[in-house]
């Protein structure tokens, strides 16, 4: 699994979140600790998107949907129905991970990826198309505004308040989010469940062969992917307190998000952390370039996809890769 | 008189609506090499698939240690006791040499011990592939491939190891080398069935042999009767009639 971990990956893992701990104490300016937060939770959609679409190889385009899902889940449940965002989190993971599971169902059935493509592509669509249409519930292309943040906490006598202006609580809740999803991703990745996926990825048959159990495995890995996804979606909504159809479920999470998988290394552990820090640092940038900016934003990710093929994260994982030219595939394409 | 290991029972195989394998009756006896010989396209590798699950059959049936094994899936032979080294080896490429073997296991849900002892046993045959076994497997020769390959089908610990063309591709030195493994490996007591173009390799090798073409049964008897078989011998040997 060293082409998709790396070597150390503890390390490295605590190494990245003892950095970005730091970050608050080094920093003293409010707008690039939200770009922070706004990394860190993009790196958590990131790394649940690339579960399927890297490790377990499955060319799925739809889970802004899963972010759309938790996130409209959690703002509706909190703010329409007054119950704690604490508690209605849970219950975006949990829708996003049923849908998950339901989109895995007929993903299954495919094994055409470009078919995978198309029809998660028209998934997430069917749900953007569904928020902004759901006007009495969801306000529409209006945006739901007013969600409330997650409740302030107590600990020690310090009181930490959580929302779009208190940038402290949100970045350690952040922060939490992302070293607590990325230690249990590297924790499944680096056992049974990370050797089954990736069996998968690289040949059906040969895992078949070995017994590992195709549909079981796969809608596990969607389910717990959209969960990840849909953690993400729901800490963006109580941080940001204000969602539309479009910029949770449009088009343009779309691109970024995928951008950022592939730009940091699609099917490696570290590289979407990357891609996320690059290009979500990028986006906001280049918000004062007006409508320069998406032409300087595609000619940066292009770039990198030029310069590095692999990804960021492919410059760690070199060593574990096989060589590009010279050496006989271990396997020909499955038929 | 004892249960065959594995029985073939007029067993058809069609890929979409075409049909490859019409009628095709098989036995493999406990500790026996069985070849599966004929040329390309005879519905030789279908066989194993049919026999490991990897393809449903549209009649007939497949026992497995007397058990009727037809409308169960792939995923239960490896605990059954059936292990197979696929066509072209099929290894995971980006994972470790250690990692591919290991998996062959993954039936066995093993202790870290017992998985520890296991590999140990069965990396005995394989000297050439110790030192590689940090190595990403894409990196590996064709060869080197092949007994990593043959490795992971052995940590499922059969009693039957069907083998895909094992010898394809390979130079004849390490055919040879595959042909003395698979001799030490049916000496452990556990016993293959294994397809091959080449008629001298697969009767020469085996205690018995059938020939497939078209996707039947034509011919089949000990590796003896069959390499003096005349059909045989003019056909596939190209040898002239006396």
């Amino acid at each position: 699994m060293r082409s998709v971990l790396g070597s150390r990956p503890w390390l490295t893992l605590a190494l990245i979140a003892l950095v970005l701990a730091a970050m608050p104490f080094v920093i003293d300016d409010n707008y690039l600790l939200h770009i922070l937060i706004l990394f860190l939770i993009f790196a958590v959609f990131a790394t649940g998107w690339n579960l399927t679409l890297g490790i377990l190889g499955q060319k799925t385009l739809g889970h802004h949907a899963f972010f759309a899902i938790g996130a409209y889940t959690t703002a509706l449940l909190s703010g329409t129905v007054g119950l704690s965002p604490w508690l209605t989190l849970w219950l975006g993971v949990l829708a996003a991970a049923l849908a998950g599971g339901l989109i895995g169902i007929p993903i299954l059935r495919i094994r055409s990826m470009p078919h995978v493509a198309i029809v998660t592509l028209a998934f997430a669509e069917i749900v953007k198309l569904l928020l902004a249409n759901w006007k009495d519930v969801t306000r529409g292309e209006l945006g739901l505004w007013g969600i409330p943040p997650f409740p302030a906490i107590e600990i020690g006598g310090t009181t930490i308040r959580f929302g779009a202006g208190q940038i402290a609580g949100s970045f350690a809740l952040a922060l939490l989010a992302f070293v607590a999803v990325h230690a249990l991703v590297l924790w499944l990745l680096r056992g049974r469940f990370g050797l089954t996926m990736v069996a998968i990825r690289d040949s059906q048959l040969a895992a078949e062969s070995l017994s590992i159990d195709l549909t079981r495995s796969k809608l596990a890995a969607f389910a717990l992917s959209a969960a990840i996804v849909g953690l993400s979606g729901g800490l963006y909504a109580h941080y940001l307190q204000i969602l539309t159809p479009t910029s949770t479920a449009g088009p343009e999470m779309l691109v970024t998000l995928l951008a950022m998988i592939i730009l940091g290394g699609v099917g490696t552990f570290f590289g979407p952390i990357f891609g996320a820090l690059v290009l979500t640092a990028l986006t906001e940038y280049l918000r004062e370039y007006g409508d320069l900016r998406m032409l300087i934003y595609g000619a940066t990710v292009t770039l990198f996809v030029i310069l590095l093929p692999r990804g960021v994260a492919g410059l760690l994982t070199r060593r574990g890769r096989p060589a590009a030219a010279g050496d006989e595939p271990a396997t020909a394409p499955e038929t | 008189m004892t249960e065959p290991l594995l029985a073939l029972d007029a067993i058809d195989v069609r890929y979409g609506p075409t049909q490859v394998l019409w009628g095709v009756t098989l036995r493999v006896e406990p500790g026996e090499v069985v070849a599966v010989m004929g040329p390309n396209g005879s519905g030789k590798s279908t066989v194993l698939k049919a026999a490991m699950g990897l393809k449903g059959v549209s009649g007939g049936r497949v026992m497995f240690r007397g058990e009727d094994m037809t409308r169960r899936p792939a995923t239960a032979r490896p605990g059954a006791g059936m292990s197979i080294v696929l066509e072209r080896r099929r290894l995971f490429p980006f994972m470790s040499v250690r990692e591919n073997i290991e998996l062959g296991a993954y039936a066995r849900r093993l202790s870290r011990a017992d998985l520890a002892r296991s590999f140990d046993e069965v990396l005995a045959l394989f000297p050439e592939i110790a030192g590689h076994l940090d190595a990403t497997a894409a990196r590996l020769s064709g060869g080197q491939q092949q007994m990593v390959a043959i490795a992971r089908g052995l940590m499922g610990d059969p009693q039957l190891l069907l083998m895909d063309e094992p010898l394809l591709g390979l130079s004849p030195a390490l055919q040879r080398h595959v042909i003395d493994l698979m001799g030490r490996i049916n000496q452990r007591g556990v016993a293959i069935l294994f397809n091959e173009q080449n008629a001298k390799l697969s009767f020469g090798l085996s205690h018995r042999g059938y020939l497939l073409e078209s996707g039947r049964v034509v011919l089949e008897g000990s590796g003896v009767e069959m390499l003096d078989h005349p059909e045989v011998r003019r056909v596939y040997l190209g040898e002239e009639a006396a």
